[in-house]
């Protein structure tokens, strides 16, 4: 599997943007450096951007998975099985938030996308705790569907915020960056905020970064038009 | 503007993209789930359980740290040589190290070398992940006409459902099978 996918790249030529920049001369000598000194506000807004996505994805797929068989007692494969069928639905999310976002503007789509999450956040604890399994596997496809809406014009969104000739390092930094400060430790805190102050609080947790990342996505609008 | 992406086909820039986010994803991903049931008893035999997986999840955590070092480490060739050769590079460190993973002899056969190859491998899929994305992502967009570099992107995007679903059937049929 690994060749193919090299033997597939291995045929592409560059891209148009890469070929502009070698044209005008663009080249800067060490692109991290200016990422952090000239486009500060991109890589602070665009890792902002993208660290709900983060929380949201680890919360969904790790966390309900540990407190879903633990504190729940559903079993484990019967769980499993409902989190392939609401990654079923974080596929649907990608083409459906893309075709909008290429309509009516990336900001303005991961927009209505965090919104939507902040209220999914202040939802989380009632519809995870109903007892009835229905609703638990809808509250896991909500919460993978709304995965799929912000993270199909999320690389798009950060690609955009960089000029080509940093674009490779500004929207990779930026993204990796969001995983470390939404992904690495949110299974722990959130088991952590769950046996302390109670579930309530794990979606507390997801509505505040969405609040943040609404902030960013604001703030940013004016450099994702394109 | 240069006129290489006509040479491009637009479903084989698509495919590549896609191809190479669920390779990433599917290997990240049953990581995560062998990190927790597999690994502990093979690298890390502590005499406690817990702190086997302990272990064994603080190298899963590893990776995350070595991303953003892929990010500036690829991102600067990615600007400077180009996406093409860099992504390949990427792919290039991801793949043979999540291989050299599934190679790795035991605690019982190589000691203490064992944990500590895994621990290298794992920060090289690290390393691969955090340059393999956002070469994919430029190398969709980038070559995407206006109005529809959203739905470009969106082929390297959908790499983690499909390999989050691989790598979770996989381990399904695993441990019930």
């Amino acid at each position: 599997m690994v060749f193919v996918g090299l033997y597939v790249r291995l045929k592409i030529a560059e891209t148009p943007d890469f070929v502009n920049v070698i044209e005008k001369n663009e080249r800067v000598k060490v692109p991290a450096k200016d990422v952090f000194m000239k486009h500060t506000k991109a890589i602070i807004l665009g890792t902002f951007v993208s660290v709900t996505n983060f929380l949201l994805f680890y919360l969904m797929a790790v966390f309900t998975l540990s407190w879903g068989t633990s504190a729940l007692h559903y079993s484990k494969a019967s769980f499993e099985v409902a989190q392939m069928i609401s990654a079923v639905f974080f596929g649907i999310g990608i083409p459906i938030s893309s075709i909008l976002a290429d309509r009516y503007g990336r900001a303005n789509m991961l927009i209505v996308s965090t919104v939507c999450i902040f209220l999914f956040g202040l939802a989380f604890s009632p519809l995870f705790s109903t007892g009835s399994w229905a609703i638990t596997v809808g509250f896991l496809v909500l919460g993978m569907l709304l995965m799929g809406l912000t993270y199909g014009p999320l690389g798009t969104a950060l690609a955009g915020i960089f000029p080509a000739a940093v674009r490779y390092t500004g929207a990779s930094l930026a993204f990796t960056l969001a995983g470390i400060l939404g992904a690495s430790l949110t299974p722990a805190i959130a088991t952590k905020l769950a046996t302390l102050y109670g579930l309530n609080y794990v979606g507390y947790y997801l509505s505040f970064s969405a609040a943040i990342t609404f902030l960013a996505l604001i703030a940013a609008r004016s450099s994702m038009k394109e | 503007m240069s006129q290489s992406h006509t040479t491009n086909s637009v479903r084989r820039i698509l495919i590549a993209s896609l191809i190479g986010t669920t390779i990433e994803y599917f290997d990240f991903y049953i990581y995560a789930a062998a990190a927790v049931l597999v690994f502990p008893k093979l690298f890390f035999p502590a005499a406690d359980p817990t702190t086997s997986t302990l272990q064994s999840l603080a190298t899963f955590a590893l990776a995350f740290f070595a991303r953003p070092l892929g990010a500036a480490l690829f991102g600067h060739f990615g600007d400077r040589k180009g996406r093409k050769a860099t992504l390949v590079a990427a792919l290039m460190t991801m793949g043979p190290s999540t291989v050299a993973i599934g190679l790795l002899p035991g605690y019982q056969t190589i000691g203490i070398m064992a944990p500590a190859l895994l621990c290298l491998f794992r920060f090289g899929q690290g390393l691969g992940l955090g340059g393999e994305w956002g070469g994919a992502v430029l190398l969709a967009t980038e070559n995407a006409p206006e109005g529809k570099k959203a739905w470009y992107g969106m082929f390297p995007q959908l790499g983690a459902p499909v390999g989050f679903l691989l790598s979770s059937g996989t381990f399904l049929v695993l441990t019930n099978g």
